[in-house]
């Protein structure tokens, strides 16, 4: 059946067709469009690419602007100025054209700007395996751009979520007024399973200034969550966005107290919203002593080992994370009260499982990381947790 | 640090420009003609009745990068060489606002070269106005694209052997469809040009001849802001109908062509996104 | 002849106009593009300077301003302004 036939001029009207079958990359578009993105500025990489050719089928029906540009630096910076339009802004990739944004990202962390950049990772480094997925690029997404910043980034888990977290790295970027992250790996992105559509979703929308432009100042902090309201161009706001370090009219500024302030307030405006942010899915894990953490697609062989596991005794449960950065150190203290170790599955060389020795205080820690293009088969981490519980 | 004001006469005796431009942003050298361009942007966007709903200025990084936050409007000052890509999608985002992109030579034919030539080719309707130095001036002089034959800069110590860019060729080649240079102290044709650009449907690039005497000039015949534009003003050849790429700018044999070079009227950008649209959707509904 | 040496291309205007020459000291940075190309040495950069210990273009010779405003348009910080007035005793601000 093919996927791109549907009639669905407005996914979020009520009457769409309740479930498809379709791609990784299907779904995210089709989020995309539901959470009311109208602006796609894009290059082809592979496994993304998908994601482009639905988004340029589907912009044009929907009034919005698909373009393919010349680079994948010119892509994000296409997003970036539509987002300053007021249009929500989306661009896809994997982990070279995330390399290549890498100081566009900080240009809209600085200049606060909503958007969603969806990365479908694959073999590296450098060209690698571009048909085969990984999940070696956990840290690239977090720290690709340079100085001292914090970044949003959601880990999907099946095609549902390819959608749903897609709506929701809309919302979140909205509502923080920071770029977001969505890292999914190139088998979530190709392989295909029914994908339901909500009709009824919450789309957020950014803060707009309360006050006249005469008294507005463009990152003036107002409310608790440190977020500042955001004037688009084409009303009758004047504002300077610059990517320099700025006060709060967006003055440039040179003084070490100018740096400290704003990247201290860039940084809480993030963190301090963690527990809004993260999210993450748990399974067996009541008396559990041993808890295997896991991402992405790589989740399910976890999950079927952690089943055969709990059937033949052994007090075992899961993590899964859906959502990488700010890394949940919340979760972390959690399991720290009750469990004796926390093994991490993931499909590169031991990257995320860095961050979770960081509780190495609280708990052992062990891997399963191989750099491999293929999820652990449920036998391979059975087998080996049995080593970690005897151990 | 020290805000220049214009505190000394009362509201009506202000500068004709007080509500256009940022008095307290102009961070430029003493004499440097960038001033110069923004006011003159400013003059003819004034002259049209347009406010901030109209338009919006983005410009890169360097001493014309600087420039966007001189205006009193949606101003964006981006990364190095990206100011057209962004533009670009800020138009076609609100193909209501007139988009101008300032920026100088190194920023929009180096790093951002691959920018200018798409943009070009798609013919996007914003209206690029290139601050031509010959010179990287906020990073203390190094050479640039258009650094003259034989120039002295501070990464040609002995005397740059590349040939520079012409641009006005090069944005006439990948598709502008309004191509002009002036010199950066005639502010009359510099306005007038820049309220073509203002109908112009597509893409529009105005190279603007601003010396920098700072990092130039002074590694070169030691020379200041007056006798360069002294000197410019010799040189200058004001021609009609010249074709793009017998445009010269040779500072140093004598000759800068100067004019309009390009002006094709037809659909821009924005015009053919509209009818792609409008063509989809009536097949999509003449399907149902 | 003009004070500069310069031969007018037309006649003299018959009625005499005037205007008056504004300099915001505070905003001019002393770059002397004015007082160098103004065609009728009508400016000059005087011996006072400004909180920014920058010497200013000051009216030497409001009388002899013809309005070109070339000073106004040249300047690169909007510094100076020109104004057309009714009578000689409003040139002087």
């Amino acid at each position: 059946m093919k996927t791109d036939n549907i009639a669905v001029e407005n996914p979020s009207s009520a009457a769409v067709a309740a479930a498809v079958l379709a791609s990784g990359n299907h779904a995210c578009a089709e989020g995309a469009l539901a959470a009311g993105c109208r602006f796609f500025g894009g290059y082809p990489i592979t496994p993304s690419s998908e994601i482009a050719e639905l988004m340029s089928k589907r912009l044009p029906l929907l009034d919005g602007t698909f373009l393919q540009m010349e680079d994948e630096i010119a892509s994000i910076m296409a997003c970036l100025g539509a987002s300053f339009a007021g249009i929500k802004a989306m661009t896809a990739t994997s982990g070279p054209g995330i390399s290549l944004m890498a100081e566009s990202i900080g240009l809209a962390v600085m200049m606060e700007v909503p958007l969603v950049i969806v990365t479908v990772m694959r073999g590296g480094p450098s060209t690698g395996q571009p048909t085969n997925a990984s999940q070696s690029d956990v840290y690239q997404v977090r720290y690709a751009s340079h100085g001292d910043y914090e970044l949003i980034v959601l880990s999907p888990g099946n095609v549902q979520e390819m959608y749903e977290l897609t709506i929701r790295a809309f919302n979140l970027s909205e509502r923080y007024r920071t770029p977001v992250i969505l890292a999914a790996d190139g088998i979530l992105g190709q392989m295909m399973e029914p994908l339901f559509l909500n009709p009824e979703i919450e789309k957020e929308q950014r803060k707009l200034p309360r006050v006249g432009p005469q008294d507005y100042k463009p990152y003036q902090v107002l409310d608790e969550d440190l977020v500042p309201a955001m004037a688009l161009a084409g009303t009758e706001y004047d504002f300077y966005a610059t990517g320099l370090t700025h006060d709060e009219m967006g003055n440039p500024r040179m003084e070490p107290e100018a740096a400290e302030s704003l990247i201290t307030r860039l940084c809480t405006k993030i963190q301090r919203a963690r527990c809004q942010i993260n999210d993450w899915e748990t399974y067996r894990l009541e008396d559990a002593t041993h808890v295997l953490l896991a991402y992405g697609i790589n989740a399910r062989g976890a999950r079927e080992a952690v089943e055969k596991l709990r059937s033949e005794g052994y007090r075992v449960g899961m993590v899964r994370l859906k959502s990488l950065w700010p890394f949940p150190d919340e979760l972390m203290e959690q399991l720290g009260h009750r469990v004796e170790k926390v093994v991490v599955s993931e499909m590169n060389n031991g990257m995320l499982i860095r961050e979770v020795e960081r509780f190495r205080h609280r708990f052992r820690v062990s891997g399963i990381t191989v750099p491999t293009p293929m999820p652990l088969k449920p036998s391979e981490i059975y087998r080996r947790m049995i080593e970690e519980v005897s151990k | 640090m020290p805000q220049p004001s214009s505190g000394d006469f009362n509201q009506q005796n202000s500068h004709p420009l007080a509500e256009m431009i940022n008095l307290n942003r102009f961070v430029f050298c003493a004499g440097c003609l960038i001033g110069t361009v923004i006011t003159s942007l400013a003059t003819c966007l004034k002259n049209e009745d347009l406010n901030t709903r109209d338009y919006a200025i983005v410009s890169g990084i360097g001493c014309t990068g600087r420039s966007s936050g001189c205006f009193k409007a949606p101003a964006f000052h981006t990364t190095h060489g990206r100011a057209i890509p962004f533009a670009t999608g800020l138009k076609l985002a609100k193909p209501s606002i007139k988009v101008f992109v300032l920026s100088g030579d190194g920023d929009i034919s180096a790093i951002g070269g691959n920018h200018l030539i798409h943009a070009a080719r798609r013919n996007i309707d914003i209206s690029v106005i290139c601050v031509n130095n010959s010179v990287y001036g906020m990073t203390g002089g190094q050479a640039a694209p258009t650094t003259q034959l034989g120039d002295i800069t501070s990464t040609t110590p002995y005397g740059n052997v590349e040939p520079p860019f012409n641009l006005v060729g090069l944005a006439a080649a990948a598709g502008a469809t309004y191509v002009a240079r002036w010199p950066g102290y005639d502010t009359l044709r510099l306005q007038k040009s820049l309220r073509k650009t203002l109908k112009h449907r597509g893409f529009s690039f105005i190279e603007v001849i601003v010396p920098c005497f700072t990092q130039y000039g002074r590694r070169n015949r030691k020379e200041g802001a007056i006798e360069m534009i002294e000197r410019l003003r010799d040189i200058v050849d004001l021609r009609v109908g010249c074709l793009p790429h017998e445009a010269v700018l040779d500072l140093n044999r004598g000759l800068a062509v100067c004019g309009e070079f390009v002006e094709t009227d037809g659909e821009g950008f924005v015009e053919q996104l509209q009818k792609l649209r409008d063509r989809v959707k009536a097949k999509a509904a003449g399907k149902q | 002849m003009f004070p500069s040496g310069r031969k007018p291309i037309l006649a003299l205007p018959q009625v005499k106009k005037y205007y008056r020459i504004t300099v915001d000291s505070e905003q001019c940075d002393g770059c002397r593009l004015c007082a160098a190309f103004c065609p009728l040495n009508v400016l000059e950069i005087g011996i006072e300077t400004n909180r920014r210990m920058l010497h200013y273009a000051s009216v030497s010779n409001p009388l002899s301003c013809l309005g070109c405003n070339y000073c106004e348009r040249i300047c690169p910080t909007a510094a100076i302004f020109v104004r057309k007035v009714n009578s000689e005793q409003e040139t002087l601000a």
